[in-house]
């Protein structure tokens, strides 16, 4: 089933319904739909520790890491000789392609791609705003202010006006 | 978020100062008043004051790169110490009673996400060090809770209860 689906490299649309198998934690489909080459698929019949068709680099040159969302920018993800436990980013496999945590992720992301970013910022903003509800419901009700500390309303604004200052 | 912040301490000087003692402003330029005004316009002040230099010192050092990261870290290192002014005030009161502890509780919630965000995402140390911070407060903030719950048998409901010590206490 997934040499067979390597094998339609057309249309992305084939490549994301598949949804079984462990092809999708394989990020190759990523680069297909992002305009860049594939290394070969291991289950195509090529040994992956066989470098004839390579051209000695483990590293795909043309991964996009704008779409590495740990912030950090490893030279060579899938180099084993002469590295440490440190060096190795365990957000790429060996061949250099991006693998999720979860096995649904990847499937999802071409759905997912244009909501989850505002959707993090929204819940940042609501879970700012939630806990202090309570406490303002709290006073109204007993007006009386003398458990809370006004220097924690100082903090926060201190807070969030350096932050809007350092963007 | 800033003009919630702003709400709430509207309600709280509108509460606590109703009865008047003393007209505390900014005016007056007394630092052992610091925080302690009795207008709301005397904080809007100082922070309309705080935001200018923050513009001013901002707009000489765009291009330099080390103090903007100093600039974030403060504004990091600022907000890991939200919880701080709540303990002392715990202790200064020796209870804990008209504090939420919905409100700790949704810190300690967010404050456990922020800092699993960021250990996950592979932040710098500072990013998860402050979130460990807040952490920290907020479980010494519940242990508070649980050490002057004895203290907190009624329920604050009345006029009554405010004490002149009350209404000078921060």
């Amino acid at each position: 089933m997934g040499s067979q689906q390597s094998l339609d490299k057309a249309t992305p649309e084939a490549n994301v319904s598949s949804l079984i198998g462990p092809t999708n934690l394989i990020g190759d489909q990523d680069e297909r739909i992002l305009g860049s080459t594939t290394n070969s698929h291991p289950l195509n019949g090529t040994n992956p520790n066989d470098h004839d068709q390579s051209n000695g680099n483990l590293n795909d040159n043309n991964i996009n890491l704008v779409g590495n969302a740990t912030g950090t920018i490893t030279s060579s993800p899938g180099s084993v000789n002469g590295t440490s436990f440190y060096d190795y980013d365990f957000n790429f496999d060996l061949l250099g392609n991006r693998i999720y945590p979860f096995r649904w992720i990847k499937p999802m992301l071409p759905y997912m791609k244009d909501w989850v970013g505002p959707l993090a910022s929204v819940a940042m903003v609501i879970g700012c705003v939630l806990p202090y509800i309570p406490q303002y419901v709290k006073i109204h009700k007993n007006q009386n202010s003398s458990g809370f500390s006004t220097y924690v309303c100082l903090t926060l604004l201190l807070a969030n006006i350096l932050r809007v200052a350092f963007w | 978020m800033i003009l919630l912040q702003i709400a709430l301490l509207e309600l709280c000087v509108r509460v606590k100062y109703r009865y008047r003692t003393r007209e505390k402003s900014l005016a007056s330029l007394n630092w052992r008043h610091f925080w302690q005004w009795t207008k709301l316009s005397s904080y809007l002040e100082f922070l309309s004051l705080f935001t200018a230099l923050v513009a001013i010192v901002v707009y000489f050092f765009i291009d330099n790169k080390p103090f903007m990261d100093a600039v974030g870290y403060c504004a990091l290192l600022t907000e890991a110490m939200l919880g701080l002014p709540q303990v002392i005030k715990n202790c200064r009161n020796r209870s804990v009673e008209g504090m939420s502890l919905v409100m700790v509780l949704l810190w300690l919630g967010g404050d456990i996400y922020k800092a699993t965000y960021f250990i996950i995402n592979d932040s710098p140390f500072q990013f998860w060090l402050c979130g460990l911070l807040q952490i920290t407060i907020d479980l010494l903030i519940l242990f508070q809770v649980c050490l002057f719950r004895q203290n907190a048998p009624i329920k604050v409901s009345s006029r009554a209860n405010d004490s002149p010590k009350e209404m000078m206490a921060i």
